[in-house]
């Protein structure tokens, strides 16, 4: 395979999809935290929202990279979702505490769904297999040279 | 790099450990019993010279050069042989016997580095042992080389390094000239001494030319030639390293390692800083979310209490002082218990990935842009803790400007004991945005800290910082006891100072709460009522009332007793967030201005006192102190009236 040519591609397509995603979560997240439309299951949150759109960037410069410096795409799509993986379980911890403490304070509107509702979540279940796939390529393309050959 | 984690091995104690060097920046001691063996064990500050620049640094060599030990057991980083050596040539000089303990043997392993730790030995005539100091692999071998190397009764010799034959002369003849004023020498050897003194060692040569003794052959005229001397030492020392590194060191992979990889994404130019402010955020978020229903449990509990004591018959003084003194005022600052752990635990997370030394590698093109020393941040991480540590770490910099100027903002990274008022306040006033503000103030402290550095850099201290060379450790992934570990360390350390300090603190407050006798508890004619309505006007353009202004005066002490003497003014805990709530004269915004004075004003006693010992006089600890006022207000009045605009008084 050059070194010019697309990098396995079923992942680095996945990699292009995960960006998209990414980027609409964060988008929609900080649309609804101003209120500018408020149909959506995805939590309201402006500073969350920002940081979405800033791993959506990291993404789309390893898909940028992708073309042509596999060893960029393998570590920026690595650290991306690696960095959404750790911030989805942070907010699962974040919105499992804010449900439990309003259930302790005996408030009758918990609602245990909206544990689900950041799009942190979201887009970290989608980059499950982005993360599994560039993980394995990152260490054969570090120790043993392979990936670039 | 592993000192401490060694060291905690051997004599089974918990010094502060980091996944980056510059934490331990003094000597501390330990003992270890084995069999009829009483081993005394000091842990020094890292160098990788004997050529002290930095005060830690001095530290290290004023012990191996005056204590005479009976060994020294020199850590080397097993991933980088070759940088470490340079330190083992000089050490090898003075005489001392020594032991090379390769530390992090199993991440050479998995980084394909081959090492012939026989061909080290042979090489150095030192012994080499291979060890893992996290896990404790290779230790029991270490002691006991440790305890055949001390039982030596002769001076060791090792490696000789082979000088150009000019240098070889030179010291030769100073190294003669010397042994005839061996006393003068204390514990060096004419023959090291003569290699400091042509290195260039203005410490020796100055302690030598005090006693009367100046060295004929050293031409004071021709700097030129000491110069090119002192270079070709450099240079036979880097020869060595290197040779010895080429026989023993095989590295049978790539080059490019995952840390590389990595360190691309997380220490780029662009999404470096971003990347370090979100994981900050989430650490703060997590820290307010995933804590409050403990905090809500705890607050139960104490309630409950409460209650109890109420239904209790007994001496109204002492109902008072159990009830308002005990449970509102400690018990409101226990409450906080748990955050303080979790930020400790997510914290001990960070340094332990080795991601918080990229952080400080990151801001170190805004810290020199700010006139900051790139080091410099890593004393502001370690105050997110605790300031009186981070002050100490300030003793890896050398410039006396960078170290006064560090010192000067340290007090403005929010610490631990903050946090207590910060959850509470948030709580109250913000809700669900309670995260997002305690986000603000963190950065806000480190927003206040570069004004500060900007300013003393631009008017006072008008030199350049100094480059910033550090070493970044390996990733790890966390482990989870090792976390739990740190975790409990400074979270006992936090309930330590909630049972003394905080106690005798919060006590004072009831006490001047109570009295004189039969004035009504807390109100404006006790005697803190009397305080807190003199100072009144002082803080009237900030709009406090006189109870948060007497909670800023003990503050001082501790920044918990700030929380503990508002629960012990406003009565028990079970009513201090409804109090708080409910008082008239507080607001959003006064709260923030509140928070934020409380974020920037004084540091405790403990950290003046550090303050004081670093600077080594009054006159800089006078301007920290008020430098420090001055920025609380300022900021503090800025954000009442610019906030309030937007969110309204």
């Amino acid at each position: 395979m050059s070194n010019t040519t697309y990098p396995h591609k079923y992942l680095y397509g996945w990699t292009v999809i995960v960006t998209l995603t990414t980027f609409i979560a964060g988008f929609l997240s900080i649309l609804e935290g101003a209120r500018i439309i408020t149909r959506f299951f995805i939590l309201p949150d402006i500073p969350g929202g920002c940081i979405l759109i800033l791993i959506s960037f990291i993404f789309a410069t390893a898909v940028m990279k992708g073309r042509s410096d596999r060893p960029g795409w393998i570590s920026f799509s690595y650290v991306a979702s690696l960095l959404l993986l750790v911030f989805a379980g942070c907010s699962v911890l974040i919105e499992g505490g804010n449900v439990l403490t309003t259930i302790m304070e005996g408030e009758e509107e918990a609602n245990i769904l909206t544990i689900l509702s950041p799009g942190f979540i979201w887009a970290g279940i989608i980059a499950i297999p982005l993360y599994l796939g560039v993980s394995k390529l990152l260490y054969k393309c570090s120790c043993r040279g392979e990936c670039c050959e | 790099m592993g000192k401490t984690t060694l060291f905690n091995s051997l004599c089974g104690v918990h010094q502060h450990t980091g996944n980056y060097p510059g934490v331990t920046v003094d000597i501390k001691e330990g003992n270890r019993q084995i069999n009829d063996h009483s081993l005394i064990v000091s842990d020094l500050p890292g160098t990788y010279s004997l050529s002290a620049f930095t005060p830690d640094e001095q530290v290290a060599r004023d012990a191996l050069l005056t204590s005479n030990p009976d060994a020294v057991v020199q850590i080397i980083d097993a991933t980088n042989i070759e940088r470490n050596l340079f330190l083992t040539t000089q050490m090898m000089e003075i005489g001392i016997p020594m032991i090379i303990a390769l530390n992090m043997s199993d991440l050479a392993d998995e980084q394909g580095i081959t090492i012939d730790a026989e061909c080290l030995e042979k090489n150095l005539k030192i012994p080499v042992v291979r060890i893992v100091a996290r896990t404790g692999e290779g230790i029991d071998t270490l002691v006991e080389n440790i305890i055949r190397v001390t039982g030596q009764k002769t001076r060791a010799t090792h490696k000789e390094i082979e000088y150009p034959h000019s240098v070889t002369n030179y010291i030769g003849e100073i190294g003669n000239y010397l042994s005839s004023h061996a006393s003068l020498l204390g514990k060096l050897s004419p023959h090291y001494a003569a290699i400091r003194l042509m290195e260039g060692d203005e410490h020796l040569e100055k302690m030598l030319h005090d006693q009367g003794l100046v060295i004929p052959f050293i031409d004071k005229s021709d700097p030129a030639e000491r110069d090119g001397i002192a270079e070709d030492i450099l240079l036979a020392r880097y020869r060595t390293a290197e040779e010895i590194t080429t026989c023993a060191v095989k590295c049978t992979m790539g080059q490019v390692l995952p840390a590389d990889l990595i360190d691309q994404v997380l220490t780029h130019r662009f999404y470096g800083i971003p990347i370090f402010l979100a994981c900050m955020w989430f650490a703060f978020q997590v820290t307010f979310s995933a804590s409050n229903p403990f905090l809500v449990g705890i607050e139960y509990i104490f309630g409950y209490f409460t209650e109890l004591m109420n239904e209790v018959e007994m001496d109204p003084f002492i109902q008072s002082f159990l009830s308002d003194g005990v449970i509102g005022g400690v018990g409101s600052v226990f409450v906080f218990v748990p955050s303080i752990f979790v930020m400790f635990l997510l914290l001990s997370i960070l340094e332990d990935t080795g991601y918080l030394a990229r952080a400080a590698f990151v801001m170190d093109r805004l810290m020199h842009s700010i006139g900051l020393h790139g080091r410099s941040f890593i004393p502001f991480l370690i105050g997110f803790g605790c300031n009186v540590p981070a002050i100490m770490a300030t003793r890896t910099l050398q410039s006396k400007a960078d170290r006064i100027i560090t010192i000067i903002t340290i007090p403005f990274m929010s610490c631990a004991a903050r946090l207590p008022v910060y959850v509470l306040f948030a709580g109250v006033f913000f809700g669900a945005a309670a995260g997002n503000v305690i986000f603000f103030l963190y950065v806000l402290g480190i927003f206040v800290a570069i004004v500060t550095a900007l300013i003393f850099r631009r008017l006072v201290f008008k030199d350049e910082p100094s480059p910033f060379i550090m070493e970044l450790p390996p990733y790890r992934k966390p482990s989870g006891f090792a976390a739990a570990t740190h975790m409990w360390h400074k979270g006992r350390e936090y309930l330590k100072r909630a049972g003394i300090v905080i106690f005798g603190g919060v006590l004072l407050v009831w006490a001047l709460a109570t009295l004189p006798a039969g004035v009504e508890y807390g109100s404006v004619d006790s005697l803190a009522g009397i305080i807190g309505q003199a100072l009144h006007p002082v803080f009237a353009p900030l709009e406090f009332n006189w109870q948060l202004v007497v909670g800023l005066i003990f503050g001082f002490i501790a920044k918990e007793v700030v929380v503990g003497s508002l629960g012990t003014l406003y009565g028990g805990e079970e009513m201090l967030e409804s109090s708080l709530a409910a008082d008239p004269t507080l607001s959003p915004i006064i709260a923030l201005a509140f928070m934020v004075f409380v974020l920037l004003y004084l540091p405790c006693v403990a950290a003046l006192g550090v303050i004081r010992q670093e600077m080594g006089n009054w006159k800089w600890t006078g301007i920290a102190i008020g430098w420090g006022i001055f920025m609380a207000y300022i900021f503090a009045y800025l954000v009442l009236h610019i906030g309030s605009l937007f969110i309204g008084v």
